[in-house]
């Protein structure tokens, strides 16, 4: 997950470096709001936007504090500092009017082709909408990671490069079974999604593509992996925390609930799951 | 030879396959699914006994209140305003000889005939913040500050999806009316204006007490429509913004495939299905005592 933009409007507004820190970024927002256009390409109506509310928070938060909070270890809180000042840094976003009008009601597909339209500087996404981008007007995006707080500190980049496959102790074939995830791993396999212009899980340090945006999704991607600055998505760390976390940030956006309830909302959720664990 | 009042055994095997279908495939299924009712169940590992504790969770969980709180909302949507307009269109164009009320009557059924699914995502594009054309219209109209984006909006998602259920179904109502107005007595019509009624106390007198039974099932069926409504939520919202929108079948989808509470989805189920029964033999019921009593 990463920060899609725009070249024509970046060129537009000068902005030829990308940002250093996550302040500069704001103000790259601060520049593109006041010139008129939209600063961050935004539809809310399928995921709240929780990817980018997680990428914000996993610029704030330790690897360790993450690891922990999704696998459920230590039993840790959801209620903390950093994750009050990533929900307060949203609202802010919506107070200061970044995000494309009616976002509340705009389809996440219909945001990438707005996007893809020109409408918007910066687009909040995964790597997954690199084809849609990649089309005629290919070389007008590229893609860069979520600044960090402090310049050349260090910040997580969302990304879920391991999927949980399982084989039944009473499987039948498990070494079929076996043979079949050497496969979907083998390098052969990511030279297969690669074709399609979709970041591979691994071997993408080094690998090129068809089009400028693949190979500035590969290159932020090798650049987390070999930080391991990989995060994960927030919302694996609960069976309910896709809508947990979806009904939240609703009422974020809407004013319903202050962030501090937000993340006491979340965390009573969370809690109430890792009760059922012991 | 057979006796008087012996039944004969021929009928029941022309039924037999149809039931033995019907009992394979709707019977034993809500049976098992009263069965888990009763089970926390996960859908991998073997169910286990709970007792009616899945009961007591749905009527203490606020989203499954707030669903059914929808539904009933979305009632007045889906069964009483299409009702409504059906008798007005009805009372229109039924007995007017209007030139081409063919045309009215087939336009308006259309919507009827079409997949929820096609109606949500066609709606889903009106709706749209970005290019459809609702807002368009406010904004072209000069009401841009009534603009706004509908299916996210607090206020309106409800109301908004509530709107298609109106649209889908008054062109069933108002076939089932127009057909009822057809087969009421023309005498009565002439007896009502000898007597100097006026076009609405004919209405009042004559054609509402001859749709009493077109108003029944149209009462059963979009009565059902509105507690089983699930493709126009799934396509358009998905029961956000948070859980403005959400509908007893959703969560129920939800919980059995998405958080593994199979057990919980099914007592959820039970109720959605209990609440429906019971609706329809009381609205049938009453149908039945008012019919008797006229």
């Amino acid at each position: 997950m990463g920060l899609f933009y725009d070249k024509n409007l970046a060129t537009k507004y000068g902005l030829t470096e990308p940002p250093a820190t996550f302040a500069d970024l704001v103000q790259q927002l601060d520049t593109v709001k006041a010139g008129g256009d939209v600063p961050i390409t935004f539809g809310a109506l399928d995921d709240a936007g929780i990817q980018m509310y997680a990428s914000i928070l996993e610029t704030l938060v330790t690897p360790q504090w993450l690891d922990d909070f999704i696998y459920g270890r230590n039993n840790i809180s959801f209620n903390t500092p950093e994750t009050i000042q990533a929900a307060k840094t949203l609202v802010d976003f919506v107070d200061k009017g970044y995000f494309t009008k009616g976002y509340e009601g705009i389809k996440g597909d219909d945001a990438a082709k707005l996007f893809a339209a020109g409408e918007g500087a910066y687009f909040w996404q995964g790597s997954w909408y690199g084809p849609t981008l990649t089309g005629a007007a290919g070389e007008n995006f590229g893609f860069i990671r979520t600044p960090p707080q402090a310049a050349g500190g260090s910040a997580l980049s969302i990304g879920g490069v391991g999927l949980p496959w399982s084989i039944r102790k009473t499987s039948a074939n498990p070494d079929c079974a076996a043979a079949y995830l050497d496969w979907i791993t083998s390098d052969h396999a990511m030279a297969l999604v690669a074709g399609l212009g979709v970041l591979p899980g691994h071997a993408a340090e080094g690998a090129t593509g068809t089009s400028a945006l693949f190979n500035e999704m590969a290159a932020a991607f090798a650049d987390a992996s070999s930080k391991n600055e990989v995060g994960h998505y927030i919302d694996w760390a609960f069976p309910t925390g896709f809508d947990t976390f979806l009904d939240n940030l609703a009422l974020l956006y809407a004013k319903k609930v202050t962030p501090e309830q937000f993340v006491a909302n979340i965390d009573k959720e969370y809690q109430a799951f890792l009760a059922t664990l012991k | 030879m057979r006796r008087p009042g012996e039944r004969a055994w021929w009928p029941y095997a022309f039924i037999a396959p149809a039931f033995a279908v019907y009992l394979a495939f709707v019977f034993l299924p809500v049976l098992d699914t009263v069965r888990y009712s009763f089970t926390q169940w996960d859908g991998l590992t073997a169910p286990v006994f709970i007792g009616i504790d899945n009961y007591v969770r749905a009527v203490t969980d606020p989203v499954f209140l707030q669903s059914l709180g929808n539904n009933l909302a979305l009632t007045f949507w889906f069964c009483l305003l299409p009702i409504a307009i059906g008798l007005v269109i009805t009372s229109l164009i039924a007995r007017s000889g209007l030139p081409g009320a063919w045309f009215f009557r087939t336009a308006a059924f259309l919507p009827y005939v079409l997949s929820l699914v096609v109606v949500g995502v066609a709606w889903g594009w009106i709706y749209s913040p970005v290019f459809g054309p609702l807002n368009q219209f406010l904004e072209a109209i000069g009401l841009s500050d009534l603009a706004r984006p509908w299916l996210g909006d607090f206020d309106t998602a409800l109301p908004a999806v509530g709107v298609i259920g109106t649209w889908v179904q008054y062109g069933f109502v108002t076939i089932l009316m127009v057909a009822g107005v057809q087969k009421i007595d023309e005498q009565l019509y002439e007896a009502a204006r000898l007597d100097g009624a006026s076009s609405w106390q004919q209405f009042r007198n004559v054609t509402l007490p001859g749709l009493r039974n077109e108003i029944t099932v149209a009462l059963v069926f979009t009565l059902i429509a509105s507690f089983r409504v699930f493709d126009l939520i799934f396509v358009l919202t998905k029961g956000g913004p948070a859980n403005q929108t959400s509908v007893l079948s959703f969560i129920v989808y939800k919980n059995a495939f998405q958080y593994n509470a199979l057990g919980y989805a099914a007592a959820m189920a039970v109720i959605l299905t209990a609440i429906i029964l019971v609706i329809s033999v009381f609205v049938v019921r009453w149908r039945e005592r008012e019919g008797a009593a006229a």
